[in-house]
């Protein structure tokens, strides 16, 4: 298995809803189009945490990381179904109930997934690379970028639920759990960078690399709250960034049940040199 | 690092099998930590018979990273080479 593949692919397949947007005209053949891409790549992301899960034996740190990062993608594309074959959004109540249930325990289980992932230097023992004042000032990056990125979002959802409108507290909850997640990326990419020049580079730093897919997935819509953007577009790079978070977590599910394959002969490869 | 604190072979041939999955710098810092904690002492001690008791400390780390059964296939191959 070529880690370099694992790390190429998702670049050229995430350009999958460029096409569909570009090559299809306005009307129900392309949102078909696109609907089946979105269901697809959610597949996928659920696929690769569920591969990566089993890397691992039961109660293990990662095997339950991984397993609540892909519960999202699993509530995600229940709700989809639902919605999308039996229930409709303005149907009453109840069904704006469950779907806003839905969505926060999707996201729930998400952020505590990577808050679980960015913790596995300190559960595993090993060190981060870097000076303590240099990885705090990286955290802190983290944290603005969160709350520039997804913290408008927040904002503007905040009115709605301080007058108890279910959607607006979701939404709200949502933004508060982007914010959380994305200040979260940073341990990650410090335990990518802690582990460079090893095996398990690859299946951190392709999580990395979804994580940040997200970022810029959640920075799209929170452009679009500042800046007139063709719909067309919106949709483009919104979509792009989305099949590159779901593609990448497929990418980094694989790469772990490599590296974690019990394969004697990857276990006994030339050693490297220690310099 | 001084003459006096070199990793002995020993250690290096632990922190060499270990770097294929943590990578060069994580796996020398790991032998250095556990072995200090599990033995009070650094690498540049480090013997054979010292072996079993940071590989059992090592075990834990290397399980939480790479999953049970990749986990006793490295250290039953770092035993292997250094002939135990």
């Amino acid at each position: 298995m070529s880690f370099k593949r694992l790390a190429v692919l998702p670049l050229l397949a995430g350009l999958v809803p460029a096409l569909i947007v570009l090559s299809l005209e306005v009307g129900r053949t392309r949102l078909v189009a696109l609907r089946v891409e979105i269901e697809t790549v959610k597949i996928l992301g659920l696929t690769g945490s569920i591969i990566a899960a089993l890397s691992f034996d039961r109660g293990e740190h990662l095997r339950r990381a991984w397993l609540l990062n892909g519960s999202c993608y699993a509530i995600l594309l229940l709700r989809d179904l639902l919605f999308g074959v039996w229930l409709v959004r303005d149907s009453g109540e109840p069904s704006q109930y469950l779907e806003a249930l839905m969505v926060l325990v999707a996201n729930a289980g998400a952020v505590t997934g990577v808050w679980m992932l960015s913790r596995t230097w300190k559960v595993a023992g090993i060190a981060l690379p870097w000076s303590p004042v240099r990885r705090e000032i990286v955290r802190w990056i983290g944290i603005v970028v969160g709350f520039a990125i997804a913290g408008p979002s927040l904002w503007v959802n905040l009115n709605g639920a301080i007058n108890g409108e279910v959607r607006t507290i979701v939404f709200a909850v949502s933004s508060a759990g982007d914010i959380f997640s994305m200040t979260l990326i940073v341990p990650v990419l410090l335990t990518t960078l802690a582990l460079r020049g090893g095996l398990l580079s690859w299946p951190w730093g392709l999580m990395t690399a979804s994580q940040f897919a997200w970022l810029l997935y959640d920075a799209m819509g929170t452009m679009r709250l500042f800046v007139h953007l063709e719909p067309a577009t919106v949709t483009i790079w919104s979509e792009i960034f989305r099949a590159y978070a779901c593609l990448y977590c497929l990418s980094a599910g694989i790469a772990q049940r490599v590296v974690s394959a019990p394969d004697p002969d990857a276990a006994s490869a030339p050693l490297p040199k220690l310099a | 690092m001084t003459v006096r604190d070199q990793p002995t072979q020993v250690a290096e041939t632990i922190a060499a099998r270990m770097a294929v999955y943590l990578g060069p710098h994580t796996a020398r810092i790991a032998v250095k930590t556990f072995s200090q904690r599990a033995l009070g002492r650094g690498p540049d001690s480090l013997e054979l018979p010292d072996v079993p008791e940071l590989l059992a400390a090592l075990r834990p780390m290397l399980r939480t990273l790479v999953g049970h059964s990749q986990c006793e296939i490295v250290l039953q191959r770092i035993e292997r080479e250094l002939g135990l």
